[in-house]
C-alpha cells in the first residue's frame, strides 16, 4: 500500500540522527513552554525561528512541530499538579485533574494524559497521512474562486468556534484583517495604512504580530495575577496506571481523539476548542456527570487526547490547501515560507522527504513525550519552582532576540511592543485574539483571491455561484452563520464555553 | 551561530593577521589585490530570508569566507522593497567591511520608485554572482499545451485579454518580460498580479492563469514532473538545465532582460580595498562549490569581472528606461 512505502520513507528521514535530534530538542522546548505560565508555542516558534536559517527544512520544520505538540503534554503537568495551566489547552484539565492530585491521584492523572496524549497523537497522525494526500489531489484544481469562498468559510467557522459572543469575534477578525492590509497592495502597488514608513510598505511581519500579543501581552497579563504555586504533593505514584482506571479513561480517549481530530482540521478551531469541546462531551455521555470537576479520570482523558490529536491534524489545512488554521500553523507557514517552500498541495509531490519526514517525526516525537513526561516529570516540576521574576524577564530578553534577529532591525522590537499594549487591551476588554490572528492571516489572502477571480471572471461576481464547490463552500457558510444566531443554539453554545 | 561556526574564526583571524605582517614585510612590493579583511564582514541583502536572493547570498558567503578569511554575516533588509537595503549599502563606511548584494533594481527602481537616488554610477562593482532567465511556461495539459511559441503567441494576438499572464507584481521583472513579450510580438494578455513565483506556479496547475514567465528554479520541478511545458526564454545563452528549449530572441523577438546580481560596495571605497575584494571574488566564483550550490538551489551561474559587470549596468539602465517609459511605468 501507498501509505506504508511513504511511512517508510518519512520514518527513514525522521529517524537520522540529527532529524531525531531536533525532534527531541523540540519536544523538550515543546514541553517547557507548555509547563511554564506566560509563553506559549506561537511566541516560542517565533523566538526560535531566525535560528532555523541555518538549519535544512526537514530538520527545522521537525523541530517547530515538536514544540507544539509537546505543549500539549506540558501543558497538562502544571494544571494537574498546580492548577496553573502553562497552555490555554489545559485549562480545562485543571477542573478534574488538579482534584484527582488533592486526592492524592496525582500519578494516575498523569499517565492518562500522557496515555492519551500518546493514543491520540497516533490517531492524528494516521489520519494526517491518510488524508493529506487525498485532500491534497482535490486542493490542486482549487482557483481563486475556490479559495476566496474557503476563507469565507474557514473564518466564519472562527467567528463561530470562538468563545466570546459572535459580534466580539467579528470585530476581532474585522479587525485583525485591517492589520493584515497593511502595505503595498500587489494588485496596484499603492501603499496602504503605511503612514508613510517604508518599514510596512512590506506589511506588518507575522512574528512581530505574534510575539507582541502572545509573548509581550501573555506576560503583562500574567504580572497581574498573584505568583501563588502550591505543589500538591512532591511524591508522585501510580505513574503505571492499573488496569481499572485505563480501562475507565480508553472511552473517553477513543471520543476525545475522534473529536479531537475533527476540531483540529477546522479553521479557528485547534486544540483549546477541542479541549473544551471534549469536555462536554464526556460530561454529557457520563452516567454520573455530578462526578465532574471532583475529579472524573474521564474529564483528563478526554481533552488531554483532543488536544493532542488536534494539534496533530490542523496541520492538514496547511499542508494540503496552503492554509494556515490557527496561529501556530501561521507559524509554520512562516518557516516554510523562509525555506523556500510554498505550502500547498504541491508540498507532497514536490519535498517527499519534508512531507513524510515530518509526520514521521510526529509519532516520534509523541514517543519521546511519553518518556519525557512520565519517568522525567520530577525534573518539569522543579522548574515550575522558578520564580517569576527571573522567569519573566528572561522570556522577554529572549522575546527582543528573536525579533530583532529575524530582520535584524529595532523598528520591530518597538512595534511588537505596541502589539504587545493591542494584545494587552484586547485581554482587558475579554476579547480573544484568536479570531485577530486568523484575520491578520486570512484577510490579505481572502482579498488577493477575491480581486484575482474577478480579474479572470472580467469582473463577473456570479463565478462565486457557477462554480459548484464554491457555491457548496459558501452555502455552508451561510449555514453555519445562521444556526450560530438561531437563540437556542447560542445559549448552548454559551453553556459549553462556561463549563471552564 | 554554532560554536562549529564559531571556532575557525580564531584560526582564520590569526592567518589574516599573518598575512597582514607579511604585507607590511613586502613593504609596498605587494600587490593591491593582496588587501584582506581583518573582521568579520557584513552582507546586506535587499530581501527577506527564503526566496532567490537571500539563497543567493547564502551559498556565497560560505564560499566566500574560505577566501576572505573572515566570518561572513548576511543581514537582510527587505523593507521598502529593497529600497532601504540600496540606500543603506550607498552610505555604508568605505572600509571594506560591508558588502551590498544588488539585482538589476538598482537600475530599475529610479523609473518607477519615487525619491530614489541611486542609479548605476552610485556603487563600485566587484563583479557579477549570477544570472536567471525568465522562461515563458504554459500548462502542460491546458488549452495552450499543443502549442509551440509561435502559435501561442498568435493565439494571444487574436484573442486580447484571453490568455490570464500570471506576474507577481507591478514592474516585477516577471511583468517587464510580459511587457517585452507583448511589444515584441503584438500579443496581448490579462496581466494578473500574484504574490510570489510559487504561488503563480500553483494558479497555473490550477487552470485559473495559462502563462507566466518565471524563473527556473520556480517551476524545475513541476517541468520535470511533466506538469508545465516551456515554451522560450529570454536569456542570451541556452539554459543550464534545459539547452532544447528555445531563446526568443533565435526567433526574432527582442525579449532579453535577463536578472543578474552582483555585489557592491559604497563609491569612495579606496582602490586597494576594492582590488583585493575583487581578486576575493574571481576566487570564489571559480570554486566549484558554488556552482554545485547554485544548481542545487536552481540559480543560474554567470560570473563578470568588476568593468564587465560596470558595462552590464549600464546596458540595463539605458534598456530599463526605454522599456519604462514605452509601457508609461509611473512612479509610486
Amino acid at each position: 500500500m501507498d501509505l506504508f512505502s511513504h511511512l517508510a520513507t518519512g520514518f527513514s528521514v525522521a529517524v537520522s540522527p540529527i532529524n531525531l535530534l531536533y525532534c527531541l530538542f523540540g519536544v523538550t522546548v515543546g514541553t517547557l513552554v507548555g509547563i511554564l505560565p506566560g509563553i506559549g508555542p506561537i511566541a516560542t516558534m517565533a523566538m526560535l525561528l531566525p535560528i532555523t536559517f541555518a538549519l535544512d527544512p526537514v530538520s527545522a520544520l521537525i523541530m517547530l512541530a515538536g514544540i507544539y505538540y509537546g505543549a500539549q503534554y506540558g501543558g497538562s503537568t502544571g494544571a494537574i499538579l498546580l492548577k496553573l495551566p502553562g497552555e490555554s489547552s489545559a485549562v480545562i484539565t485543571t477542573l478534574d485533574g488538579y482534584q484527582m492530585a488533592r486526592k492524592g491521584q496525582a500519578g494516575h492523572a498523569l499517565s492518562i494524559a500522557a496515555i492519551g496524549s500518546f493514543f491520540a497523537g497516533t490517531v492524528g497522525t494516521l489520519l494526517l497521512a491518510a488524508f493529506a494526500p487525498l485532500l491534497a489531489k482535490v486542493a490542486v484544481q482549487f482557483g481563486a474562486a475556490e479559495y476566496f469562498s474557503l476563507m469565507i468559510l474557514g473564518l466564519v467557522a472562527a467567528i463561530v468556534l470562538s468563545s466570546g459572543p459572535l459580534l466580539r469575534a467579528l470585530s476581532m477578525v474585522v479587525l485583525g484583517m485591517l492589520f493584515g492590509l497593511v502595505g503595498a497592495d500587489i494588485n496596484s502597488s499603492v501603499d496602504r495604512f503605511t503612514f508613510g514608513l517604508p518599514e510596512l510598505s512590506g506589511g506588518i511581519n507575522f512574528v512581530v504580530v505574534a510575539l507582541g500579543l502572545f509573548g509581550i501581552a501573555e506576560i503583562l497579563t500574567n504580572l497581574e495575577n498573584p505568583e501563588e504555586r502550591r505543589l500538591v504533593s512532591d511524591k508522585l505514584t501510580g505513574l503505571w496506571p492499573d488496569w481499572a482506571v485505563l480501562r475507565q479513561a480508553a472511552p473517553a480517549m477513543l471520543r476525545g481523539s475522534a473529536l479531537g481530530s475533527v476540531l483540529g482540521v477546522l479553521p479557528g478551531g485547534g486544540v483549546t476548542m477541542a479541549s473544551f469541546a471534549s469536555y462536554a462531551v464526556e460530561k454529557k455521555v457520563a452516567t454520573n456527570p455530578g462526578r465532574f470537576g471532583h475529579g472524573a479520570i474521564e474529564g483528563v482523558a478526554g481533552p488531554e487526547s483532543a488536544n493532542n490529536a488536534a494539534a496533530q491534524t490542523s496541520f492538514i489545512p496547511l499542508l494540503t490547501l496552503g492554509i494556515p488554521s490557527n496561529g501556530v500553523m501561521a507559524m509554520m507557514m512562516s518557516a516554510m515560507l523562509i525555506h523556500n517552500i510554498q505550502p500547498g498541495p504541491q508540498v507532497m509531490t514536490l519535498s517527499p522527504d519534508l512531507f513524510w519526514g515530518l509526520i514521521a517525526s510526529m509519532w516520534l516525537g509523541n514517543l519521546i513525550l511519553v518518556i519525557l513526561n512520565l519517568p522525567l516529570i520530577g525534573i518539569w516540576v522543579r522548574l515550575l519552582r522558578v520564580p517569576y521574576r527571573i522567569l519573566f524577564p528572561a522570556i522577554v530578553l529572549f522575546c527582543c532576540i528573536g525579533l530583532y534577529s529575524v530582520q535584524t532591525t529595532v523598528f520591530d522590537i518597538f512595534f511588537a511592543i505596541v502589539f504587545a499594549l493591542l494584545g494587552y487591551a484586547f485581554a482587558k476588554l475579554r476579547c480573544e485574539t484568536v479570531p485577530f490572528l486568523l484575520g491578520f492571516i486570512l484577510g490579505p489572502m481572502l482579498e488577493e483571491n477575491l480581486r484575482r477571480a474577478m480579474l479572470l471572471s472580467h469582473g463577473d461576481p456570479s463565478v462565486f455561484v457557477t462554480r459548484p464547490l464554491c457555491a457548496f463552500m459558501l452555502f455552508l457558510a451561510a449555514g453555519l452563520l445562521l444556526i450560530a444566531v438561531i437563540p437556542t443554539i447560542r445559549r448552548k453554545r454559551r453553556e459549553a464555553f462556561q463549563e471552564g | 551561530m554554532s560554536i562549529a561556526k564559531k571556532l575557525p574564526v580564531t584560526r582564520r583571524h590569526a592567518s589574516a593577521m599573518l598575512g597582514t605582517f607579511f604585507l607590511t614585510l613586502a613593504a609596498g612590493g605587494a600587490q593591491a589585490q593582496d588587501w584582506k579583511p581583518d573582521r568579520p564582514v557584513t552582507l546586506i541583502v535587499p530581501s527577506a530570508p527564503g526566496g532567490g536572493h537571500d539563497n543567493n547570498a547564502r551559498i556565497l558567503a560560505s564560499v566566500m569566507e574560505k577566501y576572505a578569511g573572515q566570518v561572513i554575516t548576511i543581514i537582510n533588509q527587505p523593507a521598502g522593497a529593497g529600497v532601504v537595503a540600496y540606500n543603506d549599502m550607498m552610505k555604508a563606511k568605505p572600509d571594506g567591511l560591508t558588502i551590498g548584494q544588488v539585482s538589476v533594481s538598482i537600475v530599475s527602481d529610479q523609473f518607477r520608485i519615487n525619491g530614489v537616488i541611486y542609479n548605476k554610477d552610485t556603487y563600485a562593482y566587484l563583479g557579477q554572482i549570477s544570472a536567471d532567465q525568465n522562461v515563458l511556461v504554459v500548462k502542460a495539459d491546458g488549452p495552450y499545451g499543443k502549442m509551440d511559441v509561435r502559435q501561442f503567441l498568435a493565439a494571444a494576438k487574436e484573442n486580447p485579454d484571453a490568455i490570464a499572464f500570471g506576474v507577481s507584481g507591478n514592474w516585477t521583472n516577471h511583468d517587464y518580460t510580459r511587457f517585452q513579450i507583448e511589444e515584441a510580438s503584438g500579443a496581448k494578455f490579462l496581466r494578473v498580479p500574484i504574490k510570489g513565483g510559487s504561488q503563480i506556479v500553483l494558479s497555473m496547475l490550477s487552470g485559473d492563469v495559462h502563462a507566466g514567465a518565471l524563473y527556473p528554479s520556480e517551476i524545475k520541478a513541476q517541468v520535470s514532473a511533466g506538469a508545465l511545458k516551456m515554451l522560450a526564454h529570454n536569456g542570451s545563452a541556452p539554459l543550464e538545465s534545459w539547452p532544447d528549449v528555445p531563446s526568443f530572441t533565435s526567433f526574432g523577438l527582442a525579449v532579453n532582460l535577463e536578472i543578474w546580481r552582483a555585489l557592491v560596495m559604497p563609491q569612495d571605497t579606496p582602490e586597494e580595498i576594492l582590488a583585493g575584494w575583487r581578486n576575493i571574488l574571481a576566487q570564489t566564483m571559480a570554486d566549484p562549490d558554488i556552482k554545485a550550490g547554485y544548481a542545487k538551489a536552481g540559480i543560474g551561474y554567470a560570473y563578470r569581472d568588476a568593468a564587465d559587470t560596470a558595462k552590464l549596468v549600464a546596458d540595463a539602465e539605458v534598456a530599463y528606461k526605454d522599456i519604462s517609459a514605452k509601457a508609461g511605468v509611473t512612479k509610486e
